[in-house]
C-alpha cells in the first residue's frame, strides 16, 4: 500500500511535513500521465505541445473544464487560488494546466484569459480535435462529453477532479469537487516538502 | 410594487449554527415573527466562523419568506456566464419559479442544478468514469450537505421550479443549485452589486441586492 499513514494532517499549510498523510485521493498504483501532450495555447507562451509533467522539483495541478462553466469550474479554480494563498511563497513552485473539454467554444486566448483571472502561472491547453480529447483524459481517468441540444443549448458534462502531478508525470493526489481549500493547501505543502531534495 | 422589505439583519440570523443562533435571538426581539421563524427553522448552512460578515442584506417579509446570504461569483475574464447563490426559506412553503436581472447585466437567467452526469435527466450521458475501488480518501472535509459523487462527471441542468418546503432553508451553493446568468453584458467584477429579482409561486416577486465576491462569504 502506498497510502502514507502519517501523523495526521493538522499541520498548517506553511512548511508541510513530508511524512504527513494526504487528504485527497491516493492510489496504490498511481496514475501516470507524463506521456500525455496537449497543444499549449497560453497567450504569450511558446506554443507547441505541453507535456503533463511538472518542472523539475515542482508540482503541476491539472484540471479539465471549460470557460462557459459558471459553477463547478470557477468554484474549483477559486478554491485552488485560495489554497495557493494559504501555501504562501512556496506556491510559486506549483504550475497550473487547464485542458478545455469544449474546444469548439474555448479558443486559446479565451481559455488563457479565463485562467489569468485566477493565476499568474498557468497553461491554457486546447486540443482542437474532439476525437483526441478522450486520449488525453484516459490516463487521468477523466471523461467529458459535449452535447448539442436541439434548442441550441450546449450541455457539457465533465469529471470535476483536480490532479496534482510531479515532474515524472505521476499523479500524487486527486481532489474531487468540494475539496476544501484548506485540504488542498495542506496537501500541496506536504507534496512540496516531498519534492524538495 | 413589491412589498419587499429590507432589514438590516445580519447573516448570522439564518446562516450560522448554535452560537450565532444565541446571538441572533437577542437581536430578533424587536423583529417580526417571520424573522424569528427564520432563526429557529433554518439549519446551519455556510458554516463560516466570521459572525459579523454579512454578504448581503437579508430580505425577510410578512409572507414568511427569507432570502439570505446572496452573492455572485466574480466572473472570470472572457466568460459570459455567471452564477448567483443565496439561501431561501419560506415559512409556509413556496417555489422559486424564475429569476431575472436588469438587461444591462445579463441576457438570460435560468435556475440550474449541478448534478452527477449519470443522474442527469434527459440524455443519458455515458460517463463511465474510472471509479476504481482501490482509491483512498482520508479526512475529506466535504460540506455536509454536498451529496454529489465527487468521483464522477458532473453536468448542469435547468430546473423549472425550485421547491421550498415549509420552514426549510434551501441553499443555493456551488456544486448544487444556482441562478445562472447567461450572456453577461459585462464581467461581474468584485465589489459590484447586482439586483436580482426572484419570482415565487406564492410570494410573487422579490428583488435582492447581490454583492459580487471572489469567494463564498
Amino acid at each position: 500500500m502506498v497510502v502514507a499513514c502519517g501523523s495526521g494532517g493538522d499541520d498548517g499549510a506553511a512548511g508541510g511535513d513530508a511524512d504527513a498523510e494526504l487528504l485527497g485521493i491516493t492510489r496504490p498504483e498511481p496514475l501516470q500521465v507524463g506521456d500525455v501532450t496537449v497543444p499549449d495555447r497560453t497567450t504569450g507562451g511558446e506554443g507547441g505541445d505541453f507535456t503533463m509533467r511538472a518542472a523539475p522539483g515542482e508540482l503541476l495541478v491539472v484540471y479539465f473544464g471549460y470557460t462557459s462553466c459558471p459553477d463547478i469550474c470557477p468554484t474549483t479554480l477559486a478554491d485552488l487560488r485560495t489554497a495557493f494563498e494559504q501555501v504562501g511563497p512556496d506556491a510559486e513552485q506549483v504550475d497550473v494546466a487547464m485542458v478545455t473539454v469544449d474546444p469548439e467554444r474555448d479558443t486559446g486566448p479565451k481559455l488563457s484569459n479565463y485562467l489569468s483571472s485566477f493565476f499568474t502561472r498557468f497553461h491554457a491547453l486546447r486540443e482542437p480535435d474532439l476525437d483526441r480529447i478522450p486520449e488525453i483524459e484516459e490516463p487521468f481517468g477523466a471523461s467529458s462529453q459535449v452535447v448539442h441540444q436541439d434548442d441550441g443549448r450546449v450541455e457539457v458534462a465533465h469529471s470535476a477532479i483536480t490532479y496534482v502531478v510531479d515532474d515524472t508525470g505521476e499523479v500524487l493526489v486527486e481532489w474531487p469537487f468540494g475539496t476544501e481549500p484548506d485540504a488542498m493547501a495542506d496537501d500541496l505543502a506536504v507534496l512540496l516538502a516531498r519534492q524538495s531534495p | 410594487m413589491t412589498t419587499t422589505l429590507r432589514r438590516p439583519l445580519r447573516l448570522v440570523l439564518v446562516a450560522l449554527a448554535a452560537l450565532a443562533l444565541v446571538a441572533g435571538l437577542a437581536a430578533c426581539g424587536s423583529d417580526s415573527e417571520s424573522s424569528d421563524e427564520a432563526t429557529t427553522d433554518t439549519t446551519a448552512a455556510s458554516g463560516s466562523s466570521d459572525t459579523t460578515a454579512a454578504a448581503g442584506d437579508v430580505v425577510s417579509d410578512e409572507d414568511g419568506l427569507t432570502i439570505a446570504a446572496p452573492w455572485a461569483r466574480t466572473s472570470p475574464m472572457d466568460t459570459t456566464y455567471g452564477a448567483v447563490y443565496l439561501e431561501l426559506t419560506s415559512a409556509d412553503g413556496d417555489a422559486l419559479f424564475g429569476a431575472s436581472v436588469p438587461e444591462d447585466v445579463a441576457g438570460t437567467v435560468e435556475i440550474h442544478e449541478t448534478v452527477a452526469a449519470d443522474e442527469a435527466d434527459g440524455d443519458a450521458m455515458d460517463m463511465s468514469g474510472d471509479e476504481s475501488s482501490d482509491t483512498t480518501m482520508a479526512g475529506m472535509d466535504h460540506s455536509s450537505d454536498t451529496t454529489m459523487a465527487g468521483m464522477g462527471a458532473m453536468t448542469m441542468q435547468p430546473i423549472e421550479a425550485l421547491d421550498l418546503p415549509a420552514g426549510e432553508t434551501v441553499v443555493l451553493e456551488p456544486g448544487g443549485f444556482h441562478i445562472m446568468l447567461i450572456d453577461l453584458v459585462a464581467p461581474l467584477e468584485t465589489g459590484e452589486e447586482i439586483e436580482v429579482t426572484l419570482t415565487f409561486e406564492n410570494a410573487g416577486e422579490r428583488t435582492v441586492t447581490v454583492p459580487v465576491l471572489d469567494d463564498a462569504p
